[in-house]
């Protein structure tokens, strides 16, 4: 499988935008057959990188060697013409078309001016199977799920021609575990020789699917391993440069709440079909996380607490006190934040700036007849600012699109204090979040914790639930299947329960 | 990547100078290019008696204007504005003798807060794209003019109601009194309020405000009834000053006031704008209108020269650095 | 196993009614209703008066049809159409002989309609502001070159192509069908016409997947100011006049019966059996107002209205829907 040639081979690359050198002597070597992992935080390089690998952008220095011999990618016409295919999270696709037609997008084979459809659908469907994926190519995208819509994506390329094949957080918006289909994919693809870079956050889906990795820290390179002989800290610690803490493991476990002191109170919630009989406590001062597997109907409980899913039945209740929560609106005024999962299209206003996305929907109290108190307005974000380090470069006027994600989702954080709410509930509290930054918004977490706030978060990264909550429940197929404290709690034992106790 | 894939890398400490060159200091070159040319042209430009002219022939388009500019920021849309404004007028006249002159209009202004009010609940309560909807609307809303007027024209002569759009208060016409009051009290409320501050946020990103608790529907009505009532208020106006009500009235004027507005600079998306920038389109355009006029030549040129302009100033802005041309960009 | 967990439930319909089902079913109601009230309704000379009047409005439906489609819009078809009728009027008969003044008519109403192209993919302005720009300029320029009046049309020839009948068939229906046939397998069986709802679906789909997403836009553009042009001429035959103030209002009209027929203004989804259903419907609606002796001040209002009422129910079902499934 790994012989002697490299198939792609970048060296010394040098690049530098307006005088600031992002990428300075990095090399990269991707064998032929191989998986190559590409690591490292935001800002490391790997974006930049790879844009110079596909022609998006230009390198200053170095070279780049297809089977030794060297290359010159200017434009990404020139990548592709060497057999270099992207595969973005984001999916680009027409919604209203088939499978067929979203594969085979303007190379449809036609007798003369008009279309063969049969052949079409045949050539899609043998594209399929190439790669063994058992759909029907007649169905329109618009009903395919997340993960076959990111398949439909990985057997685009393919057809056309491809030698190495780059994704880019392929994996981003799958639902928790379930990579099988993709990964089943990827194999297929290396069998028939295609190379893979695949560039990802999550650890432990590098160790399944790639064979070494590369990381980039700063613009350098820290150095290339083989997956199998490394382990995952080795592999944050050469991201970061040090030790990584996930969470306080020694944080002090508040003693059980009964039910008429906790904070929010959720009672036999049911939403036919979707989630039944959730009963969930959380106290003042507890963090109680949530993990759950495909389908398994978590994410809507939270979304149910906050109004943005109806309920069939159940009761919610907040200090003791049963509240009727039927949209944002009177979730806040119940005393409920959500930090929501994509904070750019969920939680921010990206054309305005910090101070503006603090205080929204924050606006009584900072003002007098609907006319706002500038200085207070500026002293409330300021104090939140200094509380939770959010960090931008020049002051609350930074519009909010130039701060990092997990400023941003401090930002998010920030509106939801300043509500002065009881109860925060988190969907993938650190999705899209620097590793190194990821402690410090756990830090921020359990601080606040500690001050009284009542914290329910979901989240598909089993580590993080591990290493943060106090308390941690399983959903499966819509019903609580594990109850575990932190001292109880494993990896296997969560991934069993949510599983249905079924693995 | 997942972050700032297209943006350069945070630690970039050099950013270009943004030369925001619409809504502002392009404009106000444009503007004073055109002035320029127009007095070398006619002598009777700078005169002083049609400096006067300008702000009140504006007057009426400005009214709507400035309310539909902040629908647009919040992400609406209202092209029925100029059936509003006849059928409003249309409505004044015919029931004049019933319910007296004052009576008349207010019930006129009624007819506009109605139209607002369906306008709204289609938006916002039934999911019709503001496109559609208004088109609709305008489409009922100007049959409805010509039906309740018989398809004539109706006069207006009442010589107290007749001092609204001829009278003056202070040497000052009356109608540009009132403009002035209204722009002044919009870009107040759009920059130093909650409710402007909400306008911007539900252009800006309508999902992330309503999670953020936000009650988005609400607003928007509230934009949408605005602009109905402004164009009430500008129909009275405009029928107070002709003299009559006609059917057929402000045709067209829609395009104008969108035309004025995004020549400003405001982006068809929402979240972005001024009221300040809508104020030079609307300048521009009204000055245009004046210098056709005196240079006699006919409106139909002007109509082309609208076209013109627009794509103009549009396209300029594309070619330059500007950071409100990416929101008018076609999405290809 | 697998494949089950992932598949998303099968879509729940409320109402599982195929759309264009539903406007043919909207169409038969509003008929009978009409005949119900008005005995000459289904009288042969009314439907064949009907059948006259629906190429105006029908032929440039296609044009705004595929437009739609690509996710644009093109608001000035109404006064191309205009501009043909007028170029053409001036041109018969001093210049050029009826047929080739006509063909300048139609060059006139292409190249308006390529402008309109190039400066959406070139200047990258939106379509709507484009088109609305030369929905006024256009019509300015009618209203200039013709000196705002009425130029006669008088050829015999020429009346044929609005007036006359073909076996009893009016000659422009005939000919909108004609056009609605070819430019059917257009859409649904060439590339070109599978590009542009590609286009529609996803822009960046489409580029990344090499389709020239310029060149395609500028064809299409190109078209609808094509048949648009070709309204206009059926338009001044039928008036026998190049009139610079024909077809006011004819955007609203032919966006009306698309939006109708079930064409999205987001694109990628559109299909011109519906727009047909359309435009008869429409047309019908005009009609039956009028054998019924309403006031033709009505007709607008209710246009307006059957737009609204279609749209919103529709946009009703999916709320529904999509509440149903979360």
């Amino acid at each position: 499988m790994i012989d002697g040639t490299p198939l792609l081979q970048m060296k010394d690359i040098e690049k530098s935008f307006y005088g600031v050198r992002v990428l300075d002597r990095v090399s990269l070597e991707l064998q032929r057959g191989e998986v190559l992992a590409l690591l490292g935080e935001n800002g490391a390089g790997k974006s930049t990188l790879i844009k110079i690998l596909n022609g998006d952008y230009q390198k200053d220095g170095g070279a780049i060697l297809i089977d030794a011999n060297p290359v010159q990618i200017n434009q990404p016409r020139d990548a592709e013409a060497l057999g270099i295919r992207m595969i973005y999270q984001e999916q680009h696709y027409a919604p209203e078309l088939s499978v067929t037609e979203n594969l085979l997008m303007g190379h449809l084979p036609s007798r003369g001016l008009l279309i063969d459809w049969k052949k079409a659908h045949e050539q899609a469907r043998e594209q399929l199977t190439l790669l063994k994926v058992a759909l029907e190519p007649t169905r329109l995208m618009l009903n395919l799920s997340v993960v076959e819509r990111q398949i439909v994506e990985v057997v685009k390329t393919i057809a056309s021609n491809a030698r190495i094949i780059v994704m880019d957080e392929p994996t981003a918006a799958f639902p928790p575990n379930e990579v099988a289909l993709l990964f089943g994919a990827i194999r297929a693809l290396v069998k028939q020789g295609i190379s893979i870079i695949y560039i990802s956050h999550r650890l432990d889906e590098i160790a399944q699917i790639a064979d070494r990795a590369t990381v980039l820290r700063d613009g350098k390179l820290v150095g290339t391993r083989r997956v199998a002989e490394v382990t995952q800290r080795d592999l944050v610690q050469m991201m970061v440069g040090h030790e990584v803490t996930r969470g306080t493991s020694d944080a002090s476990i508040p003693s059980s709440t009964s039910a008429t002191e906790a904070a929010l109170s959720v009672n036999k919630l049911t939403r036919a079909g979707r989630f039944s009989d959730i009963d969930i406590q959380v106290g003042r001062g507890e963090i109680v996380g949530i993990f759950g597997l495909l389908g398994a109907g978590h994410e809507m409980i939270i979304d149910a607490l906050f109004g943005e899913v109806p309920i069939d039945s159940g009761t919610i209740a907040i200090d003791g006190s049963t509240v009727s929560i039927t949209n944002p609106r009177e979730a806040r005024r119940a005393g409920i934040g959500l930090v929501p999962a994509d904070r750019k299209v969920q939680g921010l206003v990206l054309d305005m700036n910090v101070r503006e996305n603090v205080t929204l929907s924050n606006w009584k109290p900072l003002s007098r007849w609907g006319i706002f108190r500038r200085r207070a307005e500026q002293q409330h974000v300021q104090d939140w600012i200094n509380r939770l380090g959010i960090r931008m470069a020049g002051g609350m006027a930074t519009k909010i699109r130039f701060l990092s994600g997990g400023n941003q989702q401090k930002v998010v954080l920030a509106r939801w204090l300043e509500a002065n709410v009881k109860v925060l509930l988190l969907n993938e509290p650190t999705w899209g979040v620097d590793v190194g930054a990821r402690g410090d918004i756990y830090k921020q977490l359990e601080g606040l914790a500690a001050q009284g706030l009542a914290i329910l978060l979901v989240s598909s990264d089993l580590d993080e639930v591990l290493s943060v909550s106090h308390r941690m429940l399983t959903v499966y197929k819509g019903r609580l299947t594990g109850h575990f404290s932190r001292a109880e709690a494993t990896r296997d034992g969560l991934l069993h329960a949510a599983a249905g106790g079924t693995l | 990547m997942s972050e700032n894939a297209d943006i350069r890398p945070a630690t970039s400490r050099f950013r270009l100078p943004r030369i925001d060159f619409s809504g502002g200091v392009g404009l106000l070159i444009l503007y004073g290019v055109m002035v320029f040319i127009i007095s070398r042209l006619s002598p009777y430009f700078l005169g002083p008696r049609n400096l006067v002219n300008v702000p009140v022939s504006v007057a009426v388009i400005g009214m709507i204007a400035i309310f539909s500019t902040m629908l647009m920021i919040s992400g609406g849309l209202d092209l029925s504005v100029g059936a509003t404004t006849a059928l409003v007028g249309v409505i004044a006249a015919s029931l004049q003798g019933t319910l007296g002159v004052w009576g008349a209009a207010g019930l006129g202004l009624l007819v506009g807060v109605l139209v607002g009010l369906i306008n709204g609940l289609l938006v916002t309560r039934v999911g019709i794209n503001p496109l559609i909807t208004t088109l609709g609307m305008l489409s009922v809303v100007r049959g409805l003019a010509f039906v309740f007027s018989g398809g004539l024209s109706i006069a207006m002569l009442d010589k107290d109601f007749a001092q609204l759009g001829r009278g003056s208060i202070l040497g000052l016409p009356i109608i540009v009194v009132v403009v002035v009051i209204m722009f002044v009290a919009a870009a107040l409320v759009m920059r130093f309020t909650t409710y402007g501050r909400a306008m911007y946020a539900i252009g800006g990103n309508s999902r992330a405000s309503h999670l953020a608790g936000l009650p988005v529907k609400r607003y928007q009505m509230t934009a949408y009834i605005l602009s109905g009532l402004s164009a009430a208020i500008a129909g009275l106006f405009l029928t107070s000053r002709l003299g009559t009500a006609a059917p057929q009235a402000s045709t067209g004027l829609e395009l104008k006031v969108v035309a004025a507005i995004i020549l400003g600079g405001t982006s068809l998306a929402g979240g972005k704008g001024s009221l300040f920038s809508t104020l030079l389109g609307v300048l521009i355009l009204g000055t245009l209108d004046n210098a056709m006029t005196l240079l006699s030549i006919s409106s139909y040129y002007q109509q082309i020269a609208l076209g013109v302009i627009l794509l103009l100033a549009v396209g300029l802005d594309q070619l330059r650095v500007g950071n409100l041309s990416r929101l008018l960009r076609s999405r290809y | 196993m697998l494949q089950e967990t992932i598949s998303r439930p099968a879509r729940l319909s409320f109402i599982k009614i195929n759309p264009t089902v539903a406007l043919l079913v909207a169409f038969a109601l509003t008929c009978l209703l009409f005949g119900a009230f008005a005995p000459t309704f289904f009288s042969l000379d009314n439907v064949i008066t009907i059948a006259g009047t629906l190429a105006v409005v029908g032929i440039s439906a296609i044009g705004m049809t595929m437009i739609l489609i690509t996710g644009g819009v093109d608001l000035s078809v109404g006064s191309v159409a205009a501009l043909t009728g007028v170029t053409t009027s001036l041109l018969w008969p001093s210049v050029l002989p009826i047929w080739l003044a006509a063909g300048v008519g139609l060059l006139a109403g292409l190249l308006v309609g390529l402008f309109n192209g190039l400066v959406i993919t070139r200047l990258r302005i939106n379509p709507l502001i484009t088109t609305l720009a030369t929905y006024s300029a256009v019509r300015g320029l009618a209203f200039v070159i013709s000196g705002s009046q009425d130029n006669q049309l008088g050829d015999p020839g020429f009346q044929f192509l609005g007036r006359g009948n073909l076996l009893g068939i009016p000659f422009s229906l005939i000919l909108m069908l004609v056009l609605y046939l070819l430019f059917y397998f257009v859409l649904r069986h060439t590339r070109f016409g599978r590009n542009l709802f590609a286009i529609g679906g996803s822009p960046d789909a489409a580029r990344l997947a090499g389709i020239n997403i310029r060149w395609h836009l500028l064809v299409a553009y190109g078209l609808c100011g094509l048949l648009s042009a070709l309204s206009g001429l059926v338009s001044a035959s039928q008036l026998a006049a190049g009139r610079p103030q024909a077809a006011f209002g004819l955007e609203f009209a032919v966006i009306a019966a698309v939006v109708l027929g079930g064409t999205s203004l987001a694109g990628g989804k559109g299909n011109l059996l519906g727009t047909l259903i359309g435009v008869v419907l429409l047309r019908t609606l005009d009609n039956g107002l009028i054998q019924l002796n309403v006031s033709s001040f009505y007709q607008d209002v209710a246009r307006g209205v059957v737009l609204l009422l279609t749209v919103g129910i529709d946009q009703l079902r999916l709320k529904l829907e999509k509440a149903r499934q979360k």
